[in-house]
């Protein structure tokens, strides 16, 4: 597999649509637009 | 992700948001999200689209998985921070919140980093997730 460039600053966060755990639909955009976002990527346990 | 459920009001109070995301399943996340009373957002990335475009994807871990990862996006998009860690060395939750609330652009390499062990509580909840939904 070939290693993909991890984000960094100053680059655009690429869009993304997902849904959450309660089953609603996200957008990166729209959570941007309402202010700055905090985004954490974890492995699941902690 | 309880360090940012701590820091809550002070997140909200500079008009920003958090947003986790993982790879598990939505009723595996909704239970993490419950137990540590996140006030918060879990996306379910299980297609692992999104940890592939943001460069995130560890590949050699329970059938590919997210590097813990923090990253601050702007409004229009941009990313303004960005730390990828290894597993017991994370960007403490207060490091992150100083740089949102503050206009400067931090230094990436001055971003003191402190191992954090999980916690004895971390352990159990880990423990009870496992007989509960499986290993990946």
């Amino acid at each position: 597999m070939s290693r993909e460039a991890i984000l960094k600053a100053d680059d655009v966060a690429p869009e993304f649509e997902a849904l959450d755990s309660t089953g609603a639909n996200r957008r990166m955009s729209e959570l941007a637009a309402a202010g700055p976002v905090i985004f954490l990527f974890y492995r699941g346990y902690w | 992700m309880a360090q940012y459920a701590e820091l809550w009001k002070k997140i909200r109070t500079a008009g920003a948001n958090v947003v986790a995301v993982a790879v598990d399943p939505p009723e595996r996340s909704e239970a993490v999200r419950r137990q540590l009373e996140l006030p918060f957002a879990i996306l379910c990335d299980v297609g692992r689209k999104i940890v592939h475009e943001w460069g995130v994807f560890e590949p050699e871990q329970m059938g590919g998985i997210a590097k813990p990862a923090v990253f601050i996006v702007d409004r229009t998009g941009r990313v303004k921070f960005a730390s990828v860690d290894r597993e017991a060395v994370r960007v403490p939750a207060a490091t992150v919140v100083d740089v949102l609330t503050s206009s400067i652009q931090s230094n990436q390499d001055e971003v003191k980093r402190r191992a954090i062990l999980p916690r004895l509580s971390d352990w159990a909840r880990a423990i009870g997730n496992m007989l509960r939904f499986g290993l990946r």
